[in-house]
């Protein structure tokens, strides 16, 4: 007789969705759209380790970070939502990214926070990590319309040290400020070597 | 000699039961098609599918026999089909009704129409299981298709906040 998928009770143990082949499980998702994709990689490793590279190639993305160079634009929400979670991503040797600013920036730079500390193996300190990005970021970006670009980072494991170029562009005026905030950012890795993350120049 | 236009076709699964059906019904599978196009002599031995059971191949027939006579998808035409099949989760009223099956059975007829290549009944299934995963919370899915939460509290925790600023996206 038929049932209706909702009302049926699960089969046991076995877990249907989770044993297919990876071959299928990429055609069931492949329609699917990021924000879907983002829950889906929520649920089990199996499910995690397979989609949050999706979700990167979905934006070129994947190459890069294999490599350890990560050039991001936070105009791609999902993108920072993945990196956010992925468990996988434990090497960055540079940083590329654009800020832009708009309505769910702080949103966004509590993501980048959350990624880059993870890639700084245990940070002594983490609130201290955390108020001193976030006091670095906004005060680079005060004018709405303004965009901040982070160019650089570099050796996060190896030296344990980070440097952060910024360029504040206005968008309206089309002109370039480049911007030198003063702020410094120290924080301590696993193995007490001084993380620092300055503005470049 | 050109084959008669209703060739009958035997076949066998993998629990002994078997079935005989119109060629043309048949050939909806791209795996059976090119084995009838390999064997050159009338033959009355069943074809052996060992991957499939007699309940999921009566329904795998009865979606291929509502589809007969349909142009199946060829190689040159894959491009345009890809273009169409995307930004599309529609799934025709016959087609809804027909998958409206319970869980097991509708991971058995995605697995028997990927093994018998019949492309169209795939996406059918593929796309029914997309829409159930849409508009669900991580533990909705764990919960709807029996899966284990495996993460390690840290990684959990993670996880959570990324859900907790979900409208921020």
């Amino acid at each position: 007789m038929i049932t209706p998928i909702t009302q049926k009770k699960t089969t046991g143990s076995v877990e249907l969705l989770v044993n297919l082949p990876n071959e299928l499980i990429l055609e069931i998702i492949e329609d699917i759209e990021e924000e879907t994709l983002l829950v889906l990689s929520m649920v089990c490793h199996r499910l995690h380790l397979l989609i949050i590279p999706i979700i990167l190639s979905r934006y070129n993305l994947l190459e890069c970070i294999s490599q350890g160079v990560l050039k991001l634009d936070t105009g791609n929400g999902p993108v920072l939502s993945a990196l956010h979670i992925a468990t996988f991503v434990t090497y960055l040797k540079t940083l590329d990214m654009t800020l832009q600013y708009m309505c769910n920036f702080p949103a966004r730079l509590r993501r980048l926070q959350g990624f880059l500390s993870k890639r700084v193996d245990r940070l002594e300190n983490e609130q201290e990590w955390y108020s001193s990005i976030a006091e670095f970021l906004n005060s680079a970006v005060r004018l709405p319309g303004s965009k901040l670009s982070i160019i650089g980072g570099s050796g996060w494991k190896t030296q344990g040290k980070a440097h952060v170029h910024v360029v504040m562009e206005d968008v309206m005026e089309e002109k370039k400020i480049e911007k030198d905030a003063s702020s410094e950012i120290v924080g301590r890795t696993h193995n007490s070597a001084p993380l620092v993350v300055r503005s470049g120049s | 000699m050109a084959a008669p236009a209703t060739q009958q076709i035997k076949i066998r699964c993998n629990d002994e039961k078997e079935f005989t059906v119109d060629r043309d019904v048949l050939e909806r599978s791209v795996l059976i098609k090119n084995m009838l196009e390999d064997v050159t002599e009338q033959q009355d031995a069943p074809i052996p599918l060992p991957n499939v059971s007699g309940p999921v191949m009566a329904k795998v027939l009865e979606y291929c026999t509502h589809h007969r006579g349909e142009p199946l998808p060829s190689a040159d035409t894959e491009q345009s089909q890809d273009e169409t099949r995307k930004r599309t989760t529609d799934i025709s009223e016959w087609d809804q009704k027909f998958i409206t099956v319970d869980q097991e059975m509708l991971f058995e007829i995605i697995l028997a129409a990927n093994y018998l290549d019949i492309k169209s009944l795939l996406d059918v299934g593929c796309k029914t299981v997309a829409n159930m995963i849409k508009g669900k919370t991580p533990e909705e899915i764990r919960k709807l298709f029996n899966i284990v939460n495996d993460f390690t509290p840290e990684e959990e925790a993670q996880i959570k906040k990324e859900n907790e600023w979900a409208e921020d996206r």
